[in-house]
């Protein structure tokens, strides 16, 4: 295993109840989680919400104050962006004025277009990353995508480096660096462009959807699976695929994601950030 | 506003015409191009949903010339691998050879090509513009049409059209496949070999549980799997079915420029009478003054689909449109 470093990626609403309640608390197990997979200590922290805008509106409060309890204790802070809806273009953007005026945030992951180009001229100062939703390569978790022996780019390990979106773009909003899924059975050999790649392990995005099917539990038919009116059922439930899949298939909330169920050492071999989550290992929380 | 409609072959045109399409959109799919690593979002459905032949496709753009009727060619793959770029040269080659000129796409390598190869830019819904800012990148790149997701809303319409500039145009959805995921975010293989994602988990069966992993209490878990089994349904087999018609008046007052009828893989006739429906609703949602007066003249889908077609909203691409009606 060749880390340069580790992120602990507290993304996931399963982790907002214990940051409102005890962070530091969550910080240090995260961190022992960590050293005890053989990963180095995290020197960053990621929060944020990456799957839903207004998860991430109805949390500013609580990114605010934890951003500056991690910078406090010494780590860089990544706020984290969804795919932003023009509803929420507004209110998003208002926050990230105000967050990176009043508390510690090193650096943004934007997961799409626009808040990419809104963060790179309006936000200048504050590092920009390329989140996980901009490599559209095909990802499966159903079968083993590098046995399809007709698909002509599975033998390209890491394909989007090529893309005129890396390339022209990235460029063009001066990214600092591109978070990438974790590579199923492969050993990623991240090429050598002068950016600063970070894998997220053990989730791969596979979907993400625009409405929710969580939203609207207790609501009739008019309100159900629209997220504006969710009552953050993604913060007590989620959904797991019972299928004998390649990897473990789980729905949070919009997203849907695969479990890898080898552990990140196969992974990676160069130079790069880990993003862990330690939601595989929260059992043991 | 118009209409566009999907077409795969030469026979398939005059039906499509007579029925009222004034817009027509089609991919071309090649056997050497394979049916996984697909260039157009239904490639993998081979001669099912594409032209298989530039000769045909050509006679097709010549009688679309003659007729006054624009024409687009998806090549909407949300990504374009190195290796591909070869055969899309290729394919965008011989279109500008039979005359074609519009060009739907939807990632900036694909978009580089077609300015490349002299086509008119559309982005495709799978290019997932989710906002004004993105919508504005588009623009810059040269694209001359935005098709909006099927997700959008009223407001987000009103919002692009205030923003972005005249000449324009913008493209919503009419009627047919509704989707839960995002067009843009899909990363599974999507074809018949191995199905899509999202029928996958349909046809899996699904736990609630906690974040943690334990068990849902029954109080817990009734409200969870309501949904679940709603869901299940949605946009499943028969009820994949999606229809913005109760949203015509809204769309034109919000400044739509095209409203699209997808499904390169159906008939002609089954087309054809989507097609009929939807220009008359759209000619009576351009007499009316106001929602109201359209909402209560627009002829139902219903007879046209089956009756339970409008029952709880989740067959709506606007469902604020449907919410209004029934409110």
């Amino acid at each position: 295993m060749t880390v340069s470093s580790s992120a602990v990626n507290f993304c996931a609403p399963l982790f907002y109840p214990v940051l409102e309640k005890q962070p530091l608390l969550l910080l240090a197990t995260a961190q022992q989680m960590l050293q005890q997979n053989g990963l180095p200590k995290a020197t960053y922290v990621y929060i944020g919400s990456e799957g839903c805008d207004i998860l991430l509106l109805r949390h500013t409060a609580l990114f605010l104050k934890i951003a500056d309890l991690f910078h406090e204790e010494g780590l860089a802070v990544t706020l984290v962006l969804p795919p932003v809806a023009e509803e929420q273009l507004e209110a998003v953007c208002e926050f990230l004025t105000e967050a990176v005026k009043v508390s510690h945030f090193d650096e943004i992951v934007c997961n799409d277009v626009g808040m990419l180009l809104w963060c790179s001229h309006h936000l200048s100062d504050c590092k920009r990353r390329a989140g996980r939703c901009f490599d559209k390569t095909v990802r499966e978790a159903r079968f083993d995508l590098y046995s399809v022996p007709n698909l002509q780019n599975s033998r390209e390990v890491l394909p989007y480096a090529e893309q005129s979106i890396i390339t022209e773009l990235f460029r063009d909003c001066s990214v600092s660096g591109i978070d990438i899924d974790t590579v199923p059975g492969a050993v990623l050999q991240l090429p050598e462009v002068g950016r600063d790649y970070a894998i997220w392990y053990p989730e791969t995005i596979l979907s993400y959807s625009t409405t929710c099917e969580f939203a609207g539990s207790k609501l009739p038919a008019s309100g159900k699976f629209l997220v504006g009116h969710c009552c953050m059922e993604c913060k007590m439930y989620k959904t797991t695929v019972q299928h004998k899949s390649f990897w473990q298939i789980e729905k949070n909330g919009r997203i849907i994601e695969a479990i890898a169920p080898q552990p990140l050492q196969q992974l990676v071999n160069g130079k790069g950030r880990a993003v862990v989550s330690i939601r595989q290992w929260s059992e043991q929380l | 506003m118009k209409l566009i409609a999907p077409i795969r072959s030469l026979q398939q045109y005059p039906i499509l015409k007579e029925s009222g399409a004034q817009e027509l959109y089609g991919g071309i799919w090649l056997s050497e191009s394979g049916r996984v690593s697909e260039y157009n979002r239904r490639g993998n459905f081979g001669e099912q949903a594409n032209f298989t032949d530039f000769n045909e496709l050509a006679q097709v753009i010549e009688y679309c010339c003659d007729d006054g009727i624009p024409f687009y060619l998806t090549m909407n793959a949300i990504y374009t691998p190195v290796a591909q770029k070869p055969l899309i040269k290729d394919i965008l080659k011989h279109y500008r050879a039979c005359g074609g000129k519009k060009v739907i796409v939807s990632n900036e390598d694909m978009l580089t090509l077609a300015r490349e190869a002299d086509c008119e830019i559309t982005i495709s819904s799978c290019a997932g513009i989710s906002n004004r800012f993105s919508a504005e990148y588009w623009v810059k790149a040269g694209a001359e049409r935005l098709i909006l997701p099927r997700s959008v809303t009223f407001a987000q319409i009103r919002s692009f059209r205030q923003y972005l500039p005249a000449n324009v145009e913008i493209e919503t959805f009419m009627m047919n496949t509704m989707c839960k995921f995002s067009d843009s975010m899909c990363r599974s293989l999507h074809n018949t070999e191995y199905g899509a994602l999202c029928a996958f988990i349909d046809h899996s069966q699904k736990k609630y549980v906690l974040l943690d992993g334990q068990e849902l209490t029954g109080r817990e878990a009734i409200p969870m799997c309501t949904n679940g089994y709603l869901y299940q349904q949605l946009y499943t087999g028969n009820k994949s079915f999606g229809c913005g018609h109760c949203a015509l008046w809204e769309l034109f007052q919000a400044g739509v420029d095209s409203v699209k009828i997808v499904g390169r893989l159906l008939d002609a006739d089954v087309l054809a009478n989507q097609i009929r429906l939807t220009r008359r609703n759209m000619q009576i949602a351009a007499e009316c003054h106001s929602k109201d007066e359209y909402l209560h003249r627009m002829e139902s889908v219903q007879r046209l689909m089956g009756n339970d077609i409008c029952r709880n909203g989740f067959q709506c691409y606007y469902r604020e449109a449907r919410t209004e009606r029934h409110a």
